[in-house]
């Protein structure tokens, strides 16, 4: 799976693409923990491109999430496609973290200090 | 006529099982929802085999068998290791979300995505273990 990585200010994105299968979640959970040592605590993941996601990596999401907000920042998601919504919902992960509709919601949340939990 | 596939059961292998239903799904002309959910509840009962079935550094294997039975898609994966039988304490409602996080969550999805969930455990150590997962089509 290809993973882009951009900062924009405070805020680092990164974008997956492609199917977030149990592989796949240890490659993208590498790449947000590695942001995070980096002192990275403050992310916005694009979900744009992302078709299928399965619970290794909502496990991983939900690892990184605490780990932002241990760290004084957060991990907000964007532009999630019907399907991976409807995952989130069956496990409750829309109430847990925060989901806008675009990427620029998001890291503007950031800038305007919008609470971390919808 | 159903399609099968027998591998050892590796995490390298779920991908190749999911790669196999998917294919096997299209051919069916499945609608990109259904495929979608079985593709995941297949992907969660394989991980679950994989990682829970065999003891660690035993070598086993899993089979998956898909068929389409009078309007349904019929799905069951085999393996021959420890049966899984804790499915009802992955149920419950009143979980929260940061527990699920911990383990639990591909149950759920697994009972959630389809619409019929039957497990048939061994016997006797060695038997067989039978996860059957129905989604009816069309109804």
């Amino acid at each position: 799976m290809e993973i882009t990585q951009r900062v924009e200010g405070a805020v680092t994105v990164v974008q997956p693409d492609g199917r977030i299968d149990t592989e796949a979640a240890e490659q993208l959970d590498q790449v947000l923990q590695t942001a995070l040592t980096e002192g990275h605590s403050r992310i916005v993941v694009d979900m744009s491109k992302v078709e299928y996601i399965s619970s290794a990596g909502l496990r991983s999401l939900a690892a990184v999430l605490v780990r932002c907000r241990d760290e004084g920042g957060d991990m907000k998601l964007a532009a999630l496609n019907e399907r991976v919504t409807r995952v989130f919902k069956i496990i409750g992960f829309d109430l847990l973290m925060s989901v806008t509709d675009t990427p620029e919601t998001a890291i503007a949340d950031f800038s305007t200090g919008a609470a971390s939990e919808p | 006529m159903p399609d099968e596939l027998r591998a050892e059961a590796t995490i390298e292998n779920v991908r190749r099982i999911s790669d196999f239903v998917r294919d096997k799904g299209r051919r069916l002309g499945l609608p990109d929802d259904v495929l979608f959910d079985i593709d995941l509840a297949v992907e969660e009962a394989s991980t679950n085999i994989v990682r829970h079935a065999y003891e660690p550094g035993q070598e086993g294997d899993i089979q998956v068998r898909i068929e389409a039975v009078d309007g349904d898609i019929r799905i069951t994966l085999t393996d021959w290791g420890q049966p899984f039988e804790a499915d009802a304490a992955y149920l419950a409602v009143d979980v929260p979300v940061e527990v699920r996080a911990e383990g639990g969550m591909g149950v759920l999805l697994i009972h959630k995505l389809m619409d019929e969930v039957t497990r048939i455990t061994a016997a006797a150590p060695g038997g067989s273990n039978e996860l059957t997962m129905v989604k009816h089509i069309g109804r």
